[in-house]
């Protein structure tokens, strides 16, 4: 029953064939079996079950709240969560209880549905695999799956098995090994350079990034304030249209939402593609973009052509600077960014107390991890008065040029851009560790960063198996605020792939495939 | 190292996987595909050939940060790095955002943000939430009273800290004078207070 999509589930439980309580334990308990994915941070076991009997009370008085009232979400840990730890994976905010819910959270919790924990990510989310955090990487959930051991084990039967495990991508990686693993129906994450999209291709999972100023940052702990935006993980392109119908529209406490209307859209069953135009980006032919993804990408071109779509090559010359524009933009916004955190009204504190800085400066260095020191350091040479319009205003300028390419190639009248997600499928954790934190960003948010600085939406549809039997997305990049379109093309393409779903049920009894967590619980 | 070259299909320089790829799409169904005339690196509508590559930055462009603008960093950033590996990390990131000089932005105007384009709402200026003042501090480690306890006086942060620090920085460099500010500082909602 967790497997089922959100919509489907929500027919079940006005139905009364499950009960917000009953489903809450279920999801609980899948979330203790799965432990060793370490997909969340913080289970809220107590509230989520409090919340759930509230559902259910409603449900027999008959006064839901909502289409979501007694589902399950849960939500990458850098959204402020009332009363419930949001660390941020951060020693700086180990112990940080927020006294308020980002908005987006509350949402949510307005419509009736059960918040089960906070999710894992990389420190400040910065990072693209989620291996970056001080609780510890997440795993992929298709490590385990019967469709990639399957073809695995008889190639490295002779490897040990327990470090064989996948890495989830990243930032959002919990959230995409949350849905991935069916503990919950819908996650949220936050993307700032493809966190949201990047996981959802790894985890074979539904990742939508909406345009910039549809939905409130308020309660989302920053990374870079111009270019955030609370992402939706879901089963299914529908579940994504839901979510953000609810999550959408202008928020008073965050300035950047737009305060235009905004409709929330029901996706058409039967869609026509026939008189879309469909661009494929020559420049998103990268070094490093693996056969198969490219197979997969062509093949998906000529779906649409099939179908009668216009489909054409366009140029966006400036694409292959998105990842250095972004590294000074994001680096120089984590400098400002980061200036909050000084120990003295929330979070870590160190005991070094000569004085006020030497405070700040030992409380800073314990509470932030490598990457984000490095950062914040790089961020501050980058804002230096002799380097400011070297760096700094170069990188904003470079910027307009990303964005205008964006302009000139929808001003031609191409509808919806088809691009990948990511360069290849997942790889080992002990792969994705020889490089450093910087140089992995660099590579896999090569596809997805250039929607973020120029503000578009984009939405990983998870696309095929590979050889590995390895979840590989595509990405679909829309136009400004034209969501429903962008959703609508992206809902055709999953129904003409039919995504395999995750088979993980039986393959955990098998003792000797599995590592040695808690392997007879999951999926029992 | 990224930095790009650009170019247009090099389509002598396919790797076994780029070529494994054009095999595959071209397996892939939907003939009927018209080829880009005179590009043999163009099937069908996607490129079979990476239209840029990566190139080896030449070690001469490295950068050195020199001590100076390292003190003057770690004193604006309020962490310390110096030792090898963070001061290695930043020259590396200053190298690798070097590759943007390459751009042409010549008339270029700077984009703060995407929604330049049209007005954005501001609340009217009036308190509408309050009396949290219990809540807020919960989350503080050293408090008195309604008020955040920072520790006495202000030093700068080297001179404790020489123990730490590397190579780069010797005794000699620390010779700027001692600030003692406040004997105490307590801090109030921003507001600093003797």
């Amino acid at each position: 029953m967790l497997r089922v999509s959100l919509r489907e589930i929500s027919a079940a439980l006005k139905e009364g064939q499950v009960s917000p309580t009953e489903l809450c334990q279920r999801c609980l308990s899948l979330i203790k079996a799965t432990k060793f994915l370490n997909a969340y941070i913080t289970v809220a076991e107590d509230t989520a079950l409090k919340q759930a009997e509230e559902s259910e009370k409603r449900y027999r008085t008959g006064q839901t709240l909502g289409n979501l009232d007694g589902i399950p979400f849960a939500v990458k840990d850098n959204f402020s969560t009332a009363g419930i730890e949001t660390t941020c994976a951060s020693n700086m905010l180990k112990g940080y209880i927020p006294p308020y819910n980002a908005t987006v959270v509350q949402k949510l919790l307005d419509q009736g549905a059960v918040l089960l924990g906070k999710t894992n990510l990389d420190e400040f989310a910065m990072g693209s695999g989620s291996t970056d955090g001080i609780f510890g990487p997440v795993k992929n959930p298709w490590s385990y799956s019967r469709q990639y051991r399957e073809k695995h084990v008889q190639h490295s039967h002779t490897e040990n098995e327990d470090s064989n495990w996948l890495i989830t991508g990243g930032s959002s990686g919990g959230s995409a090994a949350a849905v991935s693993s069916f503990t919950c129906f819908v996650a949220l994450g936050s993307d700032t350079g493809g966190s949201t999209r990047n996981p959802a291709s790894h985890c074979g999972v539904v990742g939508l990034k909406p345009t910039y100023g549809l939905v409130s940052r308020h309660g989302l702990i920053p990374l870079v304030n111009s270019m955030d935006v609370p992402g939706i993980l879901t089963r299914c392109v529908d579940d994504a249209a839901i979510v953000l119908g609810i999550l959408a529209g202008h928020d008073p406490k965050d300035s950047t939402t737009v305060q235009d209307t905004f409709k929330p859209f029901e996706l058409p069953s039967f869609i026509d593609v026939s008189k879309l135009c469909i661009g494929i980006p020559k420049e998103y032919h990268t070094p490093g973009l693996s056969s198969e993804t490219l197979a997969l990408w062509a093949k998906a071109a000529d779906l649409f052509e099939n179908a009668g779509a216009k489909v054409v090559d366009v140029n966006l010359p400036h694409t292959h600077y998105s990842i250095v524009c972004y590294h000074v933009l994001c680096t120089a916004e984590v400098a400002s960014n980061m200036a909050r955190f000084d120990g003295l009204e929330y979070g870590h504190r160190s005991n070094m107390d000569q004085s006020t800085e030497v405070m700040y400066a030992a409380t800073r260095r314990e509470g932030f991890n490598y990457v984000v020191r490095g950062r914040i350091l790089s961020g501050n040479y980058f804002l230096l008065k002799q380097n400011y319009e070297n760096y700094f205003v170069k990188a904003q300028k470079v910027r307009r040029l990303i964005a205008n390419d964006f302009v000139n190639v929808f001003n031609r009248g191409i509808d919806v851009l088809l691009t990948p997600t990511t360069l290849t499928d997942t790889i080992p954790y002990l792969e994705f560790i020889k490089e450093d934190n910087r140089t992995r960003s660099a590579q896999d948010d090569i596809f997805t960063q250039a929607a973020n600085l120029a503000g578009l939406p984009a939405i990983s549809v998870p696309t095929a198996l590979s050889e590995k039997g390895l979840p590989i997305g595509l990405q679909f990049i829309g136009q400004a605020f034209q969501e429903m379109q962008l959703l609508t093309v992206a809902k055709w393409f999953e129904k003409q792939m039919k995504f395999p779903m995750v088979q993980l049920q039986g393959v955990m009894d098998e003792g000797h495939t599995v590592s040695h967590h808690q392997k007879s619980a999951f999926f029992s | 190292m990224w930095v790009l070259r650009l170019g247009r299909c090099f389509s002598g320089a396919a790797s076994g996987g780029a070529s494994s790829g054009s095999r595959l799409a071209r397996a892939a169904p939907g003939g009927g595909r018209q080829e880009a005339a005179g590009d043999p690196g163009c099937k069908g509508r996607v490129f079979q050939n990476p239209t840029w590559q990566h190139v080896e930055q030449t070690p001469l462009s490295q950068k050195k940060v020199t001590v100076e603008v390292l003190d003057h960093l770690e004193r604006l950033a309020l962490v310390d790095f110096r030792n090898w590996e963070g001061v290695q990390q930043l020259e590396k990131a200053i190298q690798f955002a070097d590759q943007l000089h390459a751009v042409n932005t010549e008339g270029v105007e700077p984009m703060d943000s995407v929604l330049e384009d049209r007005c954005l709402y501001l609340r009217e200026d009036n308190i509408t939430e309050g009396n949290c003042t219990e809540e807020l501090l919960q989350n503080a480690k050293e408090k008195v009273e309604e008020y955040f306890v920072a520790p006495p006086g202000t030093t700068f942060l080297y001179i404790t800290h020489l123990d730490l620090i590397n190579p780069l920085c010797g005794l000699g460099k620390c010779n700027l004078p001692q600030v003692n500010l406040l004997p105490c500082i307590l801090v109030n909602c921003g507001r600093i207070l003797k």
